[in-house]
């Protein structure tokens, strides 16, 4: 197969990527000084900022997995073990060689690479889930009374919603440093970017949702 | 609770609001006066978690261990990759 130009990431997609991670970077800011790592906007502003944030990320989501429903792209996310270890070699080995290619053939119907695959699934279906029903109990602390969940300690639900942030964090830190390890450097910055990337023709195979070539 | 305006039982989802709350809250009792890591008015008031005052050591450790240890993966590889590109010229 051939390699093309295309549109991999599309308008709608780079728009989620970069407001949800500016949200994310805004809610890691504002969570820690809550959780009393630091001080530096005071708790009240860090608290109240970071609920605005949080709703304004959930609204997104809402929007995010509708989307990913309705085109299907959730399939994305299917993990594979197919190339997982070919391709934690690469980065272990081949990527220090300008030469060696990325041992994943990339295409628009499958653009994740497997061990992507299980990194963005364990984000969708692990840290955020967590985070999102340990932030949202803790939001709702003054109704756990009417909602039956007396059981429930602040104590607790904050450490895990720390505990999942710590999670978003170390996955944040490991994500921005893979977005810089294209061949140019700055490949998949500009991918992520612009939506366009280099991938395997798909031969004339027509696409999820495209109409068949005539 | 009740030491504060009676609309901050729910969060402020409007920002005018939100900022009027804390101009407000300003000329009274703030979050912060309790809400602090250290010499709070509830400092000695123990036996409940307050958000702002309390945290976990062990977590708070364990997490900014994994955390430096995520970004010192990350800077080795970035090193082995800088000294293998200026080998490779």
């Amino acid at each position: 197969m051939a390699k093309i130009r295309a549109i991999v990431f599309t308008r709608f997609e780079r728009f989620a990527h970069w407001s949800q991670a500016i949200l994310i970077i805004l809610l890691m800011i504002t969570g820690f000084e809550v959780n009393g790592a630091y001080a530096l906007l005071g708790y009240e502003i860090a608290a109240d900022w970071h609920r605005v944030f949080a709703w304004t990320l959930i609204g997104l989501w809402v929007f995010v997995i509708f989307w990913n429903f309705v085109t299907g792209e959730w399939k994305q996310y299917i993990p594979t073990t197919e190339k997982l270890i070919a391709v934690a070699r690469y980065y272990t080995k081949g990527i220090f060689d300008v030469n060696v290619p990325h041992p994943y053939k990339k295409t628009r119907a499958a653009k994740h690479n497997p061990l992507q695959r299980l990194a963005y699934l364990s984000f969708n279906l692990a840290i955020s889930p967590v985070i999102w029903v340990s932030g949202l109990l803790y939001l709702y602390y003054n109704d756990w009374g009417k909602l039956g969940l007396d059981w429930l300690t602040l104590g607790a639900v904050a450490g895990v919603h720390t505990a999942a942030a710590f999670a978003m964090l170390a996955f944040f830190i490991a994500h921005v440093y893979m977005a810089f390890t294209g061949k140019p450097w700055t490949a998949y910055l500009w991918a992520m970017i612009t939506g366009v990337d280099e991938v395997e023709d798909e031969n004339g195979e027509p696409e999820p949702n495209a109409a068949p070539a005539e | 609770m009740n030491l504060l305006d009676e609309g901050r039982q729910k969060p402020a989802w409007k920002l005018g609001q939100f900022f009027e709350d804390v101009r407000k809250w300003e000329q009274a009792l703030a979050c912060n006066d309790c809400h602090t890591k250290a010499g709070g008015r509830l400092a000695s008031l123990t036996g409940f978690y307050m958000p702002g005052r309390d945290s976990y050591l062990w977590l708070s450790q364990l997490g900014w261990a994994a955390v430096a240890l995520t970004l010192f993966g990350v800077l080795v590889h970035l090193a082995i990759r800088v000294v293998a590109r200026m080998r490779g010229r």
